[in-house]
């Protein structure tokens, strides 16, 4: 062949010089491309990593180790022997005792023996004597040891046999302060020889007199950290905590014999405080409890997820119960009865609610409809039970309309009958509503919901429920309406041909194959609904309580997340557990959406396989 | 199709009905904001009326601003058992003495010589907000009688509504609605304009599309074009995707902690050590906000990029190669060309997410009130250290923690449909750039 002379392409070096170049190009736009967008998605799949690293030192075990004793005493703090104040109370009550505590507000003074015996005396009126005499021990072991906690609301006893015994001043029946046994803490092989009280904080070392030392918090039974020292067997008699918990010095006769340097950073934090019920100091009974600050002097903190996990179900549990039926019942009619052009108009102002960011939807919800459903309850209820009823009653008797009117039906027209009957209900609601509300309730239903044991709060489980079920709504809608156009035209029309009736086709074919679309719908929806912020944040009171009451409010994780953590000081407990909801929520989120895209996924496949 | 079975008919009737409550409801909800929201600005009549307590009556002035009908059982519950009825109206009195409530409820059977008398006057002053009277030149009578000095410098505006035409009511509705948008607030954000939460929305999310558009794009190409298509990858994609739906709080509390206190601390250690220990970037602010949006959108982006370079025909780039292109200019010159609309759309619905976004925000420098805008004039005419306002922070701030609720709260539906016009537009834009574009390729394609 020779070669074409009228061609622009350039040839020899030239030409290998451009190929060349073009093939740097190439090579060097992969390299850019692959670098860059690689690390981009590794960065945003490491946010995960980064939170747990934030939430990770709370389950850090706690560790302690013997340290040369500091030759630079700073924090050094001898243990004060507090001189008797009390005999004349002791002499006037009949109790000589060998231990005396007063709780912290000066109003009860309690005597203790050495045999276990005790008398609980109240200053306000020590001419009463004793108000209670109890045992500390079992009678035939000694009592060691007892003392307060700090915040002196929590008494710790031990005795010679190795048991600690966690006492409260409880009001028993009467109101009457009492000394009440709790719990007992995890018994120590040998006899206690020494409590220490945490600085500001409710933990406490133990010395036994085997020279073990241990850690309690007081919320858990179980030691959070033990080792045997055999050189303060015997050769120690006190510990004493640094001001900032970090170390423990054991004296023996006011002499330093020993530092301990102790790791032990969140000792509130465990899987069992922030899962179970935890009786927590001065409370009657165990519970679970949120509340990251408290009004008393002693910051306890008391995390537990549990309130908040369930306030995060509870919400989008009554969001997914508005939204689920509502959505995919208007994708149904969309696909199955809706003929274009009016089946994309109503499934495009469907997906428009999705337009509505939830802050707006959280006001709407807050300031308009709370108020109206605290007005209307009645009504309301009355209203969600009649309009499907009425509806029911049209649909069997709609043969018997005249002729021209039943023609409406299956051509949009029923949506205009549909809207007359809900205004139709509303009315009827409303005014049944009245009626009921001034022949039963003479007081009101919400002051006879009280009376029966429900409480009723403006802000509540119903609002939430409606308002973020609006808001969940069109992602539930649009995914089922695409799960159900989506399967294969000429399925429903083969159907029909071989004499199937309409409503087989929907049941027969339309909705086993459309099923696990919709379920995977649902399921997104779930998600969103947990994930949800401002609704929650703004439409319910926020107070962290464990029920499902649907009138009452809630607190759930992501509500607490916007509260607290620009409040809560960083590196505390309270930050970390902070960070252990959000991951709570990128988990349980993450997993809902992974698994529901593969639903979609295996949908999607065997639909293709039917089409072929 | 028809129905002809009882099953088909309740089928029917009942998806319909689902159809029409969700209809109804996005008709309530849009009515009620647009009610709300316009309503603000429109002049209202001023009445006037006696009222009478006891043996003493009181001329009153001012605005109905709710009607309320309350039931025997709650007025039973406010402890006005002694009511025959329970109707009653919130009467806007504005200023009228120092220290005397500007709102006010009024029993119905309480009012008497009800009338709209056409000298009543409505006079905006720079200090004492809202007064109603007759004016003279200089002076305002109130109702009580007392007499006001005006002078010209402390009158923001001033007019008499009840002589007003239609026409007139118009004018000053679109004056009061530009003086919204376009001054700062004032009163602890209960009066006044909405510039500053305005600029900064629209700030914090240009500069996110700015970060977000070449960062997501080009995470995007790689997934779906250079990745190679093995079991990590499909993992890395099906994680990717579900980072959408995690929630947007999440993003924040990470974004607080890695953007503010982690790389804002470590910003000032190296460059404005001199400063500490005052931060200047380890604080809450316009760029961290940004960055937090850019972060979130980011999943909506890559999907989006992804889904667009997916629906390029296949035979686009058979005939690229077959013309001997290299991939980087099959990609440059034919595929990304190609799916632009997509990316376009992608884009602008990541940009509307973000203007509604408010939870993570609170955490990275979106604030109650910044006393300036973060603009400056010289380059780079943005201030990113500084914090703003945001209209999303501003619905949740106004309406629920506002001191003068009954203030506060007509102008949070003003608020809020600022933010619908501004996110229904950008989607609107959407939408019709995808159908635009659709036509166009479609066109050339065939």
């Amino acid at each position: 062949m020779t070669p074409d002379t009228s061609s622009r392409l350039p040839t020899g070096s030239k030409r290998r010089w451009r190929t060349f170049r073009r093939k740097a190009i190439d090579r060097s736009w992969r390299v850019l491309i692959a670098l860059a967008g690689g690390s981009i998605i590794l960065a945003l799949l490491a946010i995960f990593l980064y939170l747990l690293a934030e939430a990770a030192p709370l389950f850090k075990p706690v560790s302690a180790k013997l340290q040369v004793i500091p030759s630079v005493a700073t924090d050094i703090a001898t243990p004060a022997v507090t001189p008797p104040q009390w005999q004349q109370l002791q002499q006037s009550s009949g109790f000589i005792a060998d231990y005396e505590l007063v709780d912290g507000q000066k109003r009860y003074l309690i005597l203790a023996r050495r045999n276990g015996e005790a008398c609980l005396i109240s200053l306000t009126q020590a001419e009463k004597g004793c108000v209670q005499r109890l045992s500390l021990t079992d009678r035939t072991v000694e009592l060691t040891t007892v003392v307060w906690l700090a915040g002196q609301q929590t008494l710790v006893s031990g005795d010679s046999s190795g048991q600690l015994k966690q006492w409260f001043l409880l009001p028993d029946a009467q109101g009457q302060l009492r000394l009440s046994w709790i719990k007992p803490f995890a018994t120590r092989a040998a006899a206690v020889v020494a409590i220490s009280p945490e600085q500001a904080r409710s933990g406490f070392a133990v010395l036994d007199a085997r020279g073990e030392v241990s850690l309690f918090y007081s919320a858990l039974s179980k030691p959070l950290w033990q080792q045997v020292f055999p050189a303060f067997a015997g050769q120690a008699d006190t510990l004493q905590f640094t001001p900032r918990n970090n170390g423990i010095w054991v004296f023996n006769q006011q002499d330093a014999v020993g530092y301990l340097a102790v790791d032990n950073a969140h000792p509130e934090i465990s899987l069992r405080t922030l899962w179970q019920k935890i009786w927590y100091e001065s409370w009657v009974q165990p519970e679970y409890v949120w509340q990251s600050s408290d009004g008393a002097e002693l910051q306890q903190g008391k995390y537990s997820l549990v309130p908040l996990t369930i306030g995060t179900f509870k919400a989008a549990f009554y969001a997914i119960l508005v939204a689920v039926p509502l959505a995919v019942f208007a994708a149904i009619y969309c696909v199955c009865f809706l003929a274009e052009p009016w089946r994309t108009t109503l499934s495009h102002l469907i997906e428009l609610m999705a337009m509505f960011p939830t802050v707006i939807i959280g006001f709407l919800a807050a300031i308009w409809l709370a108020p109206a459903v605290e007005q209307y309850l009645l009504a309301l209820l009355i209203f969600i039970i009649i309009t499907p009823i009425t509806v029911f009653v049209l649909a069997h008797y709609w043969r018997l309309f005249p002729r021209k009117v039943q023609l409406l039906a299956g051509r949009g027209g029923e949506l205009f009958v549909v809207f007359l009957l809900i205004f139709a209900c509303t009315a009827i609601a409303l005014w049944l509503g009245d009626i009921a509300d001034n022949a039963l309730f003479a007081d009101g239903l919400h002051n006879w919901l009280e009376l029966h044991g429900v409480l009723y709060q403006q802000r509540n489980a119903l609002v939430v429920g409606l308002a973020m079920g609006f808001a969940v709504m069109p992602i539930i809608f649009s995914l089922s309406y695409d799960a159900l156009s989506q399967i294969p035209r000429q399925l429903a029309l083969g159907a029909y041909a071989l004499g199937a009736t309409q409503w087989q086709i929907v049941q027969k074919v339309l909705l086993p194959l459309a099923s696990p679309g919709i379920l995977a719908a649902v399921m997104l929806g779930f998600s969103r609904a947990i994930g949800e912020t401002m609704i929650i944040l703004m439409a319910t009171g926020n107070n962290p309580i464990s029920n499902f009451n649907v009138f009452e409010g809630l607190r759930s994780l992501t509500a607490t997340l916007t509260i607290e953590l620009p409040e809560a000081a960083v590196d505390s407990s309270h930050y970390r557990v902070l960070f252990l909801a959000a991951i709570l929520l990128f988990v349980f989120t993450f997993l809902t959406n992974t698994l529901a895209d593969l639903v979609r996924q295996h949908l999607r496949r065997n639909l293709q396989r039917l089409e072929s | 199709m028809t129905t002809k079975t009882p099953q088909g008919r309740v089928l029917l009737w009942f998806s319909a009905l689902a159809s029409g409550i969700i209809l109804l409801m996005l008709c309530v909800v849009s009515m009620l904001m647009l009610y709300r929201g316009l309503s603000l600005f429109w002049p209202a009549q001023l009445v006037q009326f006696q009222y009478t307590q006891g043996t003493q009556t009181e001329k009153i002035y001012g605005e109905v601003v709710s009607r309320q009908h309350l039931t025997p059982q709650q007025l039973h519950a406010a402890g006005h058992a002694e009511r025959v009825s329970g109707e009653r109206i919130l009467v806007k009195q504005g200023y009228h003495g120092v220290g005397q409530a500007t709102f006010r409820w009024f029993w119905q059977d309480t009012i008497s010589d009800w009338v709209l008398p056409p000298e009543l006057a409505l006079v905006e002053h720079a200090t004492l907000g809202e007064i109603y009277g007759t004016v003279s030149v200089g002076f305002i009578t109130l109702a009580n009688g007392t007499t006001l000095t005006l002078s010209a410098a402390d009158i923001v505006r001033q007019l008499q509504p009840n002589k007003l035409t239609t026409l007139d009511k118009l004018k000053v509705f679109s004056k009061q609605w530009w003086q919204f948008l376009s001054t700062a607030p004032r009163e602890a954000n209960s009066a006044g304009g909405i510039l500053p939460a305005l600029v900064g929305t629209l700030l914090s999310v240009m500069l996110m599309a700015l970060l977000v558009t070449p960062i997501g794009i080009m995470a995007g190409v790689y997934l779906h074009e250079y990745a190679r298509d093995g079991r990590l990858v499909r993992l890395v994609r099906l994680s990717v995707h579900n980072l959408a739906g995690v929630p947007s709080v999440v993003f924040g509390v990470f974004a607080l902690v890695f953007f503010v206190y982690g790389l804002g601390g470590s910003i000032d250690q190296l460059f404005y050590a001199d400063k500490l220990p005052q931060p200047t970037f380890g604080t809450p602010s316009l760029i961290w906000v940004s960055l937090t949006l850019a972060l979130l959108t980011l999943p909506v982006v890559i999907v989006a990029t992804e889904e667009g370079l997916a629906r390029v025909p296949v035979s686009l780039r058979l005939g690229g190669y077959g013309l001997g292109a290299t991939k980087a200019e099959v990609l440059y010159k034919l595929v990304l060309p190609v799916a632009r609309p997509a990316l376009l759309t992608g884009i602008i619905l990541a940009i509307s997410r973000a203007a509604g976004e408010v939870a993570p925000l609170l955490f990275v420098g979106v604030v109650k009130y910044a006393p300036t805008l973060p603009l400056s004039q010289q380059w780079p005419f943005i201030q990113p250290e500084q914090q703003i306002m945001s209209l999303g922070f501003q619905i949740y701030d106004v309406g629920l923690q506002s001191s003068n609720a009954d203030a506060a709260e007509p102008r949070v539906y003003a608020i809020a449909m600022v933010l619908l016009f501004l996110i229904g537009s950008l989607n609107l834009l959407a939408m019709q750039l995808r159908r635009y574009y659709r036509m166009k390729m479609t066109k050339r394609l065939s």
